[in-house]
């Protein structure tokens, strides 16, 4: 290439993003040390996308975001301050905003709620399971050296909500009530001769089926010549339960009077498809009971609220939970809630919590559980700086082996990010944000971090802030966007403010991942994506309200529901160069 | 030759430089505020700012005429509804003194 009077050209066409490691002359001649407001494309660098409303109107101080797939399409559900959880539904037609086909799209929404009002909620944790939303309300405590933690809320506990609007309740739900259940000896039929005990469970609009009721059981000697009349069934006061069931043990022989030290099984012809009726008529053999109900007896009638959901084998779980009064019964001296405990539903079934061995607890470090990920068919649990991994071994939670992964590597409450739409491996890495910075865990923590390039800024980064971090890993573009919590004096702009973005089309590892900060003039405290492409931001103090990146707006300046600013300062600054 | 980050790229003696110009491949809309930064940011020199179009054939070219061991370029929008697309940025540089005086 020729010169210019003599002077050498020094050609920088391939842009390797921020560089924030060491001093600033240490950035190699293709990196920034200061990129803000871009993005990145094959060798070039450009304006980022504006910042656009959502909907028509400011929904208030937004804390969380989540993408909340529904049975018939996609939403969010937005935790607002004051505790108040809204279910936003966007409206046809349909979100669609990719480059190839660039349809705008129409603010209409449908804005339910809210859905749930629990005002001690700082944050919440949610994992949608056959279009059902489970929501669990959690805070932050501090400790004695001025850490944050986080926690369930205390005598809080784990909720459902079906997505049409209706209030969410709180999930599982309690046992028939009232006076004793009535056998007698009816029409003519065929059964086993002996004392078999009946009782009835509670069926749900979610499909929990409840313990087992009322307090006393019918007990009635079969003849084995009639059919069985069973009266007096509870009708329950709830309009969520649905049907009923009834349940019997197998003839007894020498009944002890302990009712509920039998086997159950559910009765063939025994369901009951409504909350009504109040008799109903069964005959059947012994060897009909096939299905066992057992194990309903010891499920939880209302879950503990914890910090994190997700499932693993069809299990729901359920992980740092603070404790309600039953579960905070007889703790050692000391111990003051189960932080380290995490709970496991049956398979299939969400709400049914067993409460003696649907259960691991983490070790006892001190530390609270933080998260929950299955990858590779393990289910892994996190710790502030600790993660461990379970096994399923086909019996009882409560013995699945427990293998330690790494004692220096955890994250915080929503450090593991989302992947598109879904939960965190839907591709064969998950991204953990962890204090030493964004790693990529495929089984074993890779090193060196993602962040590698901007070790000084995410070190500087308040660790005591780190509940305030979220991820989101749009897969099909490569892109990461990461709320942050505030920054050292080093950065000092309020990095609240701040999302920090990654492009990782050139490669997902530390060399070739490339760095910016988007800056907004809102206090960014929540990121997802919605329809797999679009970003939503959460945003609270300043300019509050749910926000959207619009990668088609005509006019390059951030909308916010107070009005049109600009992008602050788009800015790239090269490596110091020289000869 | 021109160096980058003098760890990763070595340093070929921190000679002073003189930084002729730069040449941006850039589309976009607006201007385009340019400025170069010494060492430690201790001098900074505003140069003149690129008008940006949306379609160009022609790569701008700006004169800096900065004398530096290492020099550091930012380039930034600062108004509203501005945006920039860059794919290169090329640097014109001459190595012309070995030291200051006396130092």
């Amino acid at each position: 290439m020729p010169g210019l009077r003599d002077h050498k050209p020094f050609v920088i066409e391939q842009f390797g993003g921020l560089w924030a490691r060491g001093d600033s002359e240490s950035a190699p001649s293709d990196h920034f040390i200061q990129a803000d407001n871009v993005k990145y494309f094959h060798s070039g660098v450009e304006t980022r996308d504006p910042l656009d409303k959502y909907s028509l109107t400011s929904i208030g101080h937004v804390r969380r975001v989540y993408d909340y797939v529904m049975q018939n399409g996609q939403s969010l559900l937005v935790l607002t301050d004051g505790g108040n959880i809204y279910h936003v539904i966007p409206q046809n037609p349909a979100l669609h905003i990719t480059k190839k086909v660039p349809t705008p799209r129409l603010p209409a929404q449908v804005v339910h709620g809210p859905i749930l009002t629990i005002p001690a909620m700082e944050d919440f944790g949610f994992v949608a399971i056959n279009g059902k939303a489970y929501i669990t309300p959690f805070k932050s405590y501090l400790n004695a050296q001025g850490l944050y933690y986080e926690l369930g809320i205390q005598n809080e506990f784990l909720y459902v909500y079906k997505g049409d609007g209706t209030p969410a309740r709180k999930a599982a739900g309690n046992p028939p009530v009232g006076t004793p259940l009535v056998a007698a000896l009816g029409a003519a039929g065929k059964t086993d001769i002996g004392v078999h005990l009946i009782a009835v469970v509670y069926e749900t609009d979610s499909g929990y089926v409840t313990a087992l009721g009322p307090a006393v059981f019918a007990n009635l000697n079969f003849s084995g010549v009639n059919k069985i009349n069973v009266s007096n069934i509870p009708v329950s006061p709830n309009t969520f339960v649905k049907k009923r069931h009834l349940v019997s043990t197998m003839a007894i022989t020498d009944y002890n009077g302990d009712q509920t030290g039998y086997q159950f099984f559910f009765i063939p012809g025994g369901n009951i498809e409504n909350n009504t009726a109040t008799t109903h008529t069964v005959e059947y053999f012994d060897s009909d009971l096939l299905s066992d109900a057992s194990h309903l007896i010891d499920n939880f009638s209302e879950i503990p609220a914890g910090v994190n959901l997700n499932t693993y084998h069809s299990r729901l779980v359920i992980v740092g939970e603070y404790g309600t009064t039953e579960t905070l019964t007889g703790l050692p001296t000391g111990i003051t809630d189960n932080r380290s405990l995490a709970r496991l539903s049956m398979p299939g079934e969400p709400e049914a919590f067993n409460k003696i061995d649907g259960l691991i607890i983490a070790p006892l470090d001190g530390n609270p559980l933080t998260n929950v990920q299955e990858f590779r068919d393990v289910l892994y649990l996190f710790k502030r700086s600790r993660t461990y991994g379970y096994s399923d071994n086909r019996d009882e939670p409560a013995t699945w082996q427990e293998e330690v992964v790494d004692q220096g590597v955890g994250c915080p409450v929503h450090g593991i990010a989302t992947v598109l739409d879904t939960g965190g491996a839907n591709i064969d890495f998950l991204l953990i944000a962890d204090s030493s910075g964004l790693l990529v865990f495929n089984g074993i923590y890779s090193r060196p971090e993602l962040s590698w390039k901007i070790e000084d800024y995410w070190l500087a980064l308040d660790h005591n802030g780190y509940r305030y971090i979220q991820i989101v890993n749009d897969s099909i573009n490569k892109k990461i966007w990461i709320t942050l919590p505030t920054a050292g004096p080093i950065w000092p702009s309020d990095e609240r403010r701040v999302v920090l973005f990654a492009d990782y089309g050139d490669g997902l590892n530390a060399k070739d991942i490339m760095w910016a900060r988007w800056i907004f003039d809102a206090l960014i405290t929540s990121v997802c994506l919605i329809e797999t492409h679009m970003l939503i931001l959460g945003s609270a103090v300043q300019n509050q309200g749910i926000y959207y990146i619009n990668n088609i707006k005509p006019v390059l300046c951030d909308s916010y529901y107070g009005g049109d600013l600009k992008i602050p300062d788009p800015t790239i600054r090269t490596a110091f160069l020289g000869e | 030759m021109a160096k980058g980050a003098a760890l990763s790229e070595k340093s070929s003696g921190e000679n002073i430089s003189h930084f002729a110009a730069i040449r941006v491949r850039v589309v976009g809309s607006g201007y385009l505020q340019m400025k170069a930064y010494s060492l430690d940011d201790v001098k900074s020199k505003v140069l003149v700012p690129l008008t940006m179009q949306t379609t160009n054939r022609i790569e701008p070219t700006r004169l800096v005429n900065f004398m530096e061991q290492r020099a550091s370029f930012e380039l930034k929008t600062t108004v509203f509804g501005e945006r920039f697309k860059i794919n290169r940025i090329i640097l014109y540089m001459k190595e012309i003194y070995t030291s200051y005086p006396g130092s």
